[in-house]
């Protein structure tokens, strides 16, 4: 006679286990998340996994995340940085200042003819969008930059085939170009 | 328990694995915030941390960058590789060179960058070395067209493109048919001549495997004349040509 096989049936232990185990899970995932609070410049942008985000504090599933932040002024940090169920981790990157010979090279280049760029007399405006200042080296030249789609461009300079039209820039930029060109025509 | 009823045993078994997938299945939904965006098919080679170069240079010229290191990579027959900014660091020498290191984790290698971003009047070009070697075309076979490679960084140091073609077609004509034309970069050097609004460029060119000292001459920007010496001989003078007098 072949061997029978009994299935023994479920105890209400099982049943209240598979209860709690599919309750959690419909939990986590509807409130299952971290936070990651940044602590950051204002003039800061920040990119998790390539996705730019605008909050203060945001709301991560847990796991470890790709956080590039951008800036006008200081060099840009790309670092791995871990989330936890209901955590608030504060991001709070060691930022690095750029020096204005840096932002000069950024928008115009460096070296060759003239050797390392230089900017003097800056001012900022604009949440640090805009940076006006004399830019050499050789005969500095009043010279606007502008902080666009992350990137440092030239939005004025007299040197070449840069835009040179002071109407085009706004107004608290295009006043301090023309006081750099006046105190320049001066000397 | 007394296994009174195979049959509902069996269905209350499959009702609680199936509430228990069901449930994992909802969990799923929302695995990730955020989630990595997939690599594109089409690029064969990608940077993992960009922004810490692109915070040093010009757009066009990190994308010059790029394009040299893949021919670069091509060349050593890696077809495909994940890049990094070695360290997220990039240095500035006192002339205003960058410096930094790509690093491929696929082969363990580091590979020295240095970029020299020439500005000439706006016009921006660069100069890329890997490894210490400056990044030129390579020769190429004789059934081609010829090949013309850094003759934009003479655009950079003042001359138009008008006269680009000129001395591009000077120097074609002096050539064989198929040759590799290269201008040195780092060996253009502008300057005045002793004749009154008149400029003068020198730079290295190398013609295949010969390399020549080459002087253009030029007042506008419609006129240009270039003289081609080796060893101290002239080999040739093209005289003035001026596309607005001869067109």
């Amino acid at each position: 006679m072949p061997p029978t096989t009994t299935i023994p049936k479920p105890n209400q232990v099982v049943i209240v286990t598979v209860a709690v185990i599919c309750i959690l899970l419909v939990f986590l995932r509807f409130f299952g998340y971290g936070h990651v609070a940044f602590s950051l410049p204002a003039s800061a942008t920040v990119w998790i996994n390539d996705h730019k985000v605008s909050a203060q504090k945001i709301r991560l599933r847990p796991g470890t995340y790709d956080i590039t932040i951008r800036s006008p002024r200081y060099f840009s940090t790309h670092q791995k940085v871990s989330v936890s169920y209901f955590q608030t981790t504060t991001y709070k990157p060691d930022l690095t200042r750029r020096p204005l010979s840096a932002i000069v090279t950024a928008a115009m280049g460096a070296s060759g003819l003239y050797g390392k760029p230089d900017m003097v007399s800056e001012q900022w405006f604009i949440n640090d969008t805009w940076l006006v200042g004399m830019v050499g080296p050789g005969s500095a030249i009043p010279t606007a930059l502008h902080y666009q789609d992350n990137e440092w461009r030239v939005g004025y300079s007299d040197n070449g085939g840069y835009p040179h039209n002071v109407t085009n820039l706004p107004g608290s930029v295009a006043n301090a170009v023309n006081t750099l060109e006046k105190r320049n025509a001066k000397q | 328990m007394q296994n009174s009823n195979p049959e509902k045993i069996i269905a209350t078994w499959i009702v609680l694995a199936t509430a228990l997938v069901i449930c994992f299945a909802i969990f799923l939904t929302k695995s990730t915030t955020y989630p990595l965006p997939l690599p594109s098919q089409d690029v064969a080679y990608q940077v993992t941390n960009p922004e810490i170069i692109q915070d040093w240079m010009p757009s066009t010229v990190y994308n010059q960058v790029l394009n040299k290191f893949e021919i670069y990579l091509k060349r050593n027959n890696i077809t495909s590789a994940t890049i990094t900014v070695k360290d997220n660091k990039v240095t500035q020498n006192n002339k205003g060179g960058l410096e930094f290191s790509f690093f491929i984790p696929k082969n363990n290698k580091t590979y020295a960058m240095a970029v020299n971003v020439n500005n000439y009047q706006g016009v921006t070009s660069s100069d890329i070395y890997i490894n210490g070697k400056l990044q030129i075309a390579a020769p190429l076979d004789k059934s081609g067209e010829t090949i013309f490679e850094n003759f934009d960084s003479l655009s950079a140091v003042g001359l138009s493109s008008v006269q680009v073609n000129q001395i591009q077609e000077a120097l074609n004509g002096f050539a064989q048919d198929g040759a590799s034309i290269v201008v040195n970069p780092s060996s253009i050097t502008p300057g005045k001549s002793n004749i009154p609004n008149q400029f003068v460029i020198t730079f290295t060119v190398t013609i295949d495997a010969n390399l020549y000292s080459a002087k253009v001459l030029f007042q506008g920007i419609t006129d240009s004349r270039l003289i081609l010496n080796q060893d101290g001989r002239q080999l040739l003078d093209t005289g003035v040509v001026d596309t607005s007098v001869n067109p």
